[in-house]
C-alpha cells in the first residue's frame, strides 16, 4: 500500500478512503484479511493509534469486522460494500455539480457533458462503473 | 559496582597492557645496560625506583582523567547506579594498577639483588628495620593517602563541572589549591604534636626518597595515629558526599 | 490510568537565562509526543529533566508518578545528541555494557534490529558513519522495554534513506505500555508519527494538541501550523 498524505487532513480519513476505494474496486475482496494495525502502521509509518482509530470507524459503518482472536477481515456484506460506493460516487457527484454549477452550466448541459464525456473517455485498467 | 569497574578497565586495557609492557621492557634494558656496563647499582637502583615512581603517578593520571570522561559521557551518567559509584572505580583502578606495580616492583627487586648482589635494596633495609605490623602499616598509610589525594582531585574535578567554560576549569583548580593546603594546616592546627612527622596528606611518600647519594634514606612513616586517620576520614566522607551532591544537582553535561 | 510522563509548573534557568518557564504537560501510555521547537528553545532541557539528568528550580517532574531522578533512570530510555557508546567499543561492547546496566534491556531484540539496521557486531563505533551510528543508538534505546522514550532530534543530520529506516523502526518496535516523546525540528518527515505535539518558544509551552484535531480544526498539519506559530 502506498499513499501519498496529505499533512494538512486528518490522516485517519485518508486512510480510511484509501481502504474503502481498494474495497469498492476489489482489490480487498470481501471476507478478506486486513493487516494488523502494527503492521499497516509500519509500513505507512503512521502512528499506530491512528491506524487503529481508522479501524474503529470502519469498524462503526460496519465496513470491517473484528473476529475474535482471528483478526480483522472486510465484510462480506454484498449490501454493505455498495451502499460505501454508492456513498464515495455521491461525494464526487457532489462536488461535480457544485463545481459546474459554479462555472455557470445548467442542468440539461451538466447531463449532455457527462454523457459526451463517459463515451469518449475510455475506461481506465478495467474499472468499469456499474 | 563491579561491572562499572570492569568498563572501566575495558576503557583503558590497552593503554593499561601497553604501559606496563613499556615499563617492563624499559626497566629490564636499564637493569641489563647496568649490569652489563658495570654501573654503580646504587645509581641504577635510584633510577629504577625513579621510574616505578613516575609509573604510580602517571596510573593517578590516567584514574582522573578516567573520572572526568566517566561524568562527561552520558553512557555512564544514564545508568541507574548511585553517582558516587563513578568516583570510586577509577580509584579501584587506581589501586589495581598500584598493586600491579608494587608487585613487579617487588619481583625487580629480587632479581636485582640476586644480579647486583646487593644488600641494598629498598627490601633488604625494610627487612632489617620494619616488622610485618609495620609493613602492613606502611601499606596502609600508602592506600589511605592514595584514597585522600583521589577524593580531594575528583572533587576539584566535579566543581570545574559545575561551571561553563574557562570558569570552570579555574574553579577546579582553585578547589584543588585550597583543599591541598588547608587540610595539612588544619591538621597542624589539630594535632599539633604530629606537624612535624607527618608527611603532607595526598602526596605520595613511598618514593620520596633522596635518590642520587651513596646512602639510602628511609623518610620514617609516621605511626597510625587515630586522630588525623579519623580527621582525615571526615575530610573524604564530607567530599564523597559532595561528589554525589554535586553530580546529582549541579554538574553539566 | 496515572500518566507516564508528568511535568507540573517546571521551570529550570541556567544563570540568567531562562531555559524552561512553567511548563505544564503530561503524556499517557501508548503515545507518541512530538517536542517541537526551535533550536534552544528548552526542548532538550527538558527532556533532559525528564531523564532526571536535571532537576527543575520550580515544580516537579514524575515518571509513573515517581519523581525523576536516579530511581526513574531505570525505567527512562534517554537518547540524547550526543553518543551513548564510548570510542573503544565494537557494536557488541555496546549492546553487552546496556545488557548489563539495564534490567529492562531485551537481547532478542536488539539483535533483531541490529539486522533490520544493517549493523555488525563486530563493526567498531569509531568507523561507523553519523548515519550508522545513529542507527546504533536507537537500536540500543529501542532495545529496552522502558516506560519512557526520550528521543532528542533522532533523524537530525541523518540522510534520508537512514531516516526512513530510523522512522520505521520508531513505529515497528512501539510499545502501547510506553510513552515515546520525540523532539524535533525536522517535522515534514514525522509529522505522521506523532499523536500529539507539544510547541516549546523561548522555554514556554505555547501548544498542546492532538494531532488529528488539530488536522481537522485549523485544516493544517503540524508543518504548516509550526510555520505559523514560529514565523515572528
Amino acid at each position: 500500500m502506498t499513499i501519498e498524505f496529505d499533512n494538512n487532513m486528518p490522516i485517519y480519513l485518508q486512510i480510511m478512503n484509501y481502504v474503502k476505494k481498494l474495497i469498492i474496486t476489489g482489490k480487498l475482496a470481501p471476507g478478506d484479511k486486513i493487516e494488523s494495525v502494527r503492521e499497516l502502521a509500519a509500513e505507512l509509518q503512521i502512528n499506530p493509534n491512528t491506524i487503529q482509530r481508522t479501524f474503529q470507524e470502519l469498524e462503526r459503518e460496519g465496513i470491517v469486522e473484528t473476529r475474535r482472536g482471528l483478526g480483522r477481515y472486510v465484510t462480506n456484506e454484498e449490501t454493505t460494500i455498495m451502499r460505501i460506493k454508492k456513498e464515495m460516487a455521491g461525494e464526487l457527484l457532489d462536488r461535480f455539480v457544485v463545481g459546474m454549477r459554479e462555472l455557470g452550466f445548467r442542468e440539461e448541459d451538466i447531463v449532455s457533458l457527462v454523457s459526451e464525456a463517459v463515451k469518449s473517455k475510455a475506461p481506465a485498467g478495467g474499472e468499469g462503473e456499474g | 559496582m563491579i561491572k562499572l569497574l570492569k568498563y572501566d578497565w575495558k576503557r583503558n586495557s590497552v593503554t593499561l597492557i601497553m604501559a606496563f609492557v613499556i615499563i617492563v621492557l624499559i626497566q629490564a634494558v636499564f637493569t641489563g645496560a647496568g649490569k652489563a656496563n658495570g654501573w654503580d647499582p646504587n645509581g641504577v637502583y635510584a633510577g629504577m625506583v625513579v621510574f616505578y615512581g613516575m609509573a604510580a603517578f602517571l596510573t593517578f593520571l590516567l584514574a582522573f582523567q578516567t573520572y572526568h570522561s566517566n561524568i562527561k559521557s552520558y553512557s555512564r551518567r544514564l545508568l541507574p547506579v548511585p553517582s558516587v559509584y563513578l568516583a570510586v572505580t577509577p580509584f579501584l583502578l587506581l589501586l589495581a594498577c598500584h598493586a600491579a606495580v608494587g608487585i613487579l616492583f617487588i619481583a625487580h627487586d629480587m632479581l636485582f639483588r640476586s644480579l647486583f648482589g646487593w644488600g641494598r635494596s629498598l627490601i633488604d633495609l625494610m627487612a632489617e628495620h620494619v616488622g610485618a605490623a609495620q609493613a602492613a602499616g606502611i601499606a596502609a598509610t600508602y592506600v589511605w593517602n592514595a584514597a585522600v589525594t583521589s577524593a580531594v582531585v575528583m572533587f576539584s574535578i566535579t566543581m570545574s563541572r559545575t561551571v561553563e567554560g574557562k570558569g570552570g576549569t579555574w574553579l577546579g583548580l582553585l578547589t584543588a589549591i585550597i583543599l591541598f593546603t588547608a587540610v595539612p594546616w588544619l591538621e597542624g592546627v589539630i594535632f599539633p604534636v604530629l606537624s612535624e612527622t607527618h608527611a603532607q596528606i595526598g602526596f605520595i611518600t613511598f618514593f620520596a626518597n633522596a635518590p642520587g647519594s651513596t646512602e639510602f634514606e628511609l623518610v620514617p612513616f609516621k605511626p597510625i595515629h587515630f586522630g588525623v586517620v579519623l580527621f582525615e576520614a571526615a575530610v573524604v566522607a564530607a567530599l564523597v558526599w559532595g561528589i554525589a551532591y554535586l553530580l546529582d544537582r549541579k554538574t553539566k553535561l | 490510568m496515572q500518566p507516564i510522563l508528568k511535568l507540573a509548573a517546571v521551570s529550570k534557568s541556567y544563570g540568567r537565562k531562562a531555559a524552561l518557564q512553567d511548563v505544564t504537560l503530561e503524556a499517557a501510555p501508548g503515545r507518541i509526543v512530538g517536542l517541537l521547537g526551535s533550536n534552544g528553545s528548552g526542548k532538550t532541557t527538558l527532556m533532559k529533566i525528564a531523564a532526571g539528568l536535571l532537576r527543575p528550580d520550580a515544580g516537579s517532574a514524575e515518571i509513573c508518578g515517581v519523581p525523576a531522578g536516579r530511581a526513574t533512570k531505570a525505567a527512562t530510555a534517554f537518547m540524547p545528541d550526543h553518543p551513548l557508546t564510548e570510542p573503544w567499543m565494537r557494536v557488541r561492547d555496546a549492546v553487552a555494557f546496556f545488557a548489563d546496566f539495564y534490567a529492562d534491556f531485551d537481547r532478542s531484540k536488539a539483535k533483531e534490529m541490529l539486522g533490520f539496521m544493517q549493523l555488525n557486531e563486530r563493526d567498531k563505533v569509531s568507523t561507523l558513519s553519523k548515519g550508522m551510528n545513529e542507527r546504533l543508538q536507537l537500536t540500543l534505546t529501542l532495545s529496552r522495554n522502558a516506560r519512557l522514550y526520550l528521543l532528542d532530534e533522532p533523524i537530525g543530520g541523518v540522510d534520508p534513506v537512514a531516516r526512513e529506516i530510523i522512522l520505521d523502526a520508531i513505529v515497528q518496535y512501539y510499545n502501547e505500555d510506553s510513552c515515546l516523546v520525540i523532539s524535533t525540528h525536522l517535522v515534514a518527515d514525522i509529522e505522521r508519527i506523532f499523536d500529539k505535539v507539544v510547541f516549546i518558544k523561548n522555554g514556554r509551552l505555547i501548544l498542546h494538541e492532538e494531532v488529528e484535531e488539530m488536522r481537522l480544526k485549523r485544516g493544517k498539519g503540524v508543518t504548516d501550523t509550526f510555520k505559523e506559530v514560529y514565523a515572528e
